[in-house]
């Protein structure tokens, strides 16, 4: 017992001090009561009172609290600068202490947040006062807290980082969030999205009654939906595809709905579909030609031999066509091009053995197929007979547009330097070709005049429009 | 040789010509009669209304022009139509589907019997 408690037992005599006393015994019974650990110091921040769950909490007795300096407790572990700070201007000041957070690793308990509490308590005759401190340890709560808000951000984060575009929606459908994805994808920003109704945004081009149906009917359901397909006309950003996952989140009730657009991805699709067809269809016609060269060469040739090395020229020249339109997969092809790898495929060389002339001139697949087996035929016989057997054998090659002629296209293949005796005996399928092939597809003709010094083939058609498909 | 078809009148419509002079050939050698070939709608239209005509073997796509107006002739006047097509089975109208069918590139025996089969079927 320490001198400042003398007075106040005096207080316990029975007469007018009854009442104290029995107003001093409620207090105490509270005090035990309360589940909140409490100490009532006196003036010199000694224990008077420390209830139990002061001691639940940081394991200690009365024996070793009571009648000892706060400072003195547990080892010492109450001695802060900062409680010391403060329980000074409570008492010198009557200052109140208000949930005053410090934390503190405590010897028994290790690292702790406690918030504090403490106000004086003056009493009558001189006395010094009291000091009341209520201790609430807020660890576990600050630590839920932070872990919580680390939810929060990481969170946050997920749905900013997303590629994918993300609504976040209340209950009510206003929305609470859209991430970057979101405002780039449909050209919207934040100020006009958050916090507004999803079907109100951008001039009410969310309001789409499939997502209506998917939000207001299956979503309230299911709890989730995914990958639903919504085609939608959007005021900004035109015809999108999308696909749609939600997920309802029952204890912050939110929406998260994602946003996929596969526009692009549908497209490359419905692309890769014409495409693949397309080539289908090449190579059906060029499986068509190759099979009439075969059949119509046997025909004309005597030896195997003989089929062999023209079956394999026509095939060559397919070759070599169906390579320059691999290189120009939606354009045409020059002439010029289809006309040098013809007869450079031969060995023959521009300016020495031949020479091209005339304007630019492209033609669509099958156009460029005949021209190039029609060069490819003229060569044949050209290094057989004619300017590509030898010295001083050279061709001239030119073509123009004829406008006297509605615009045909003239070829000109002439020899010279060659010594002719007149037109061959026989006509082989080479010969059909140059005067029949491109005459057949584009309308038009053809003819060969044999001149004493080299052929003359004149091929005249007019210039091809729209592509055949077959 | 000897065929069912000797002697028969076959319309070739074709734009390609190395496919259009093998299917002559073909004809040929099962002893029919080739009206044509031709590569363009008009042309063909003219030959088929000068000309009787047994059977025809149609492309489907005349460098871009579709071949059925005169599917349509033919089929009116009784002349059995063969289709011939490179394209994918979907691309033919639905009207059209019913009609026999060669799937390029076709050999000479899958031309026979589609011939043999559709054109001397009275």
């Amino acid at each position: 017992m320490d001198d400042d408690h003398r007075p106040e037992a005096g207080q316990s005599q029975p007469g007018s001090l009854g009442e104290a006393k029995e107003a001093r015994i409620n207090a105490e019974a509270i005090v035990r009561t309360i589940g909140q650990p409490l100490l009532v110091l006196n003036g010199g921040l000694i224990v008077r009172i420390a209830n139990p769950a002061f001691h639940k909490l940081f394991q200690t007795t009365p024996e070793t609290t009571l009648g000892r300096p706060i400072y003195q407790l547990g080892n010492a572990q109450w001695d802060i600068p900062e409680l010391r700070r403060l329980l000074d201007g409570v008492l010198t000041q009557d200052a109140k202490i208000d949930d005053y957070q410090i934390e503190h690793r405590f010897e028994q308990i290790g690292e702790r947040i406690m918030l504090l509490n403490a106000s004086r308590v003056d009493r009558p005759g001189g006395r010094t006062p009291l000091v009341l401190l209520a201790i609430s340890d807020v660890t576990d709560l600050e630590r839920s807290r932070f872990e919580l808000e680390g939810r929060k951000e990481f969170a946050e984060k997920i749905v900013d980082a997303t590629r994918e575009a993300l609504l976040v929606l209340g209950w009510d459908l206003r929305v609470q969030k859209a991430n970057e994805a979101f405002y780039r994808s449909f050209e919207v920003d934040p100020a006009e999205t958050e916090g507004r109704m999803v079907y109100e945004l951008g001039n009410g081009q969310w309001d789409i009654p499939r997502l209506r149906e998917l939000l207001e009917k299956v979503l309230p359901q299911e709890q989730t939906f995914d990958d639903y397909e919504v085609e939608h006309d959007f005021e900004r950003i035109g015809q999108r595809s999308m696909l749609l996952n939600a997920r309802r989140i029952d204890h912050l009730q939110l929406i998260l709905l994602a946003i996929r657009d596969i526009t692009e991805q549908k497209k490359a699709a419905a692309r890769q579909t014409v495409l693949m067809s397309e080539l289908q269809h090449r190579v059906n016609n060029i499986l068509a030609n190759v099979r009439s060269i075969s059949m119509q060469t046997r025909q004309h040739s005597s030896t195997i031999e003989e089929f062999t090395e023209a079956f394999d020229g026509r095939i060559g020249a397919l070759a070599r066509t169906q390579d320059l339109l691999t290189r120009r997969p939606e354009g045409d092809i020059s002439l010029r091009a289809i006309a040098a790898r013809e007869l450079e495929a031969r060995g023959a060389r521009e300016g020495e053995d031949f020479s091209l002339s005339g304007p630019q001139l492209a033609f669509p697949p099958s156009a460029a197929q005949a021209i190039g087996l029609t060069f490819h035929e003229l060569g044949t016989n050209a290094a057989k007979y004619g300017a590509l057997a030898g010295p001083p054998g050279r061709i001239e090659l030119s073509w123009r547009i004829d406008r006297a002629a509605a615009g045909d296209v003239i070829i000109r293949w002439r020899e010279t330097g060659v010594q002719l005796h007149g037109p061959p005996r026989k006509k082989g399928f080479g010969s059909r070709i140059i005067e029949q092939s491109l005459p057949y597809m584009l309308g038009g003709s053809s003819k060969m005049i044999f001149h004493s010094d080299g052929l003359e083939c004149v091929i005249q058609f007019p210039l091809p429009g729209r592509e055949a498909r077959d | 040789m000897e065929t069912s078809l000797q002697g028969l009148k076959v319309l070739v419509v074709e734009d390609e010509y190395l496919v259009a002079a093998d299917m002559e050939r073909m004809l040929n050698a099962l002893g029919a009669v080739v009206v044509g070939p031709v590569a363009h709608l008009e042309r063909a239209q003219e030959l088929a209304r000068h000309e009787s005509i047994g059977g025809a073997i149609l492309d489907v796509d005349l460098r871009g022009e579709a071949v059925y107006p005169l599917a349509d002739e033919l089929l009116a006047r009784g002349v059995p139509v063969i289709l011939a097509t490179g394209l994918d089975v979907a691309v033919v109208p639905e009207s059209y589907g019913q009609l026999p069918r060669l799937q390029k590139p076709f050999d000479d025996l899958t031309l026979q019997s589609a011939a043999e089969r559709v054109f001397t079927r009275a």
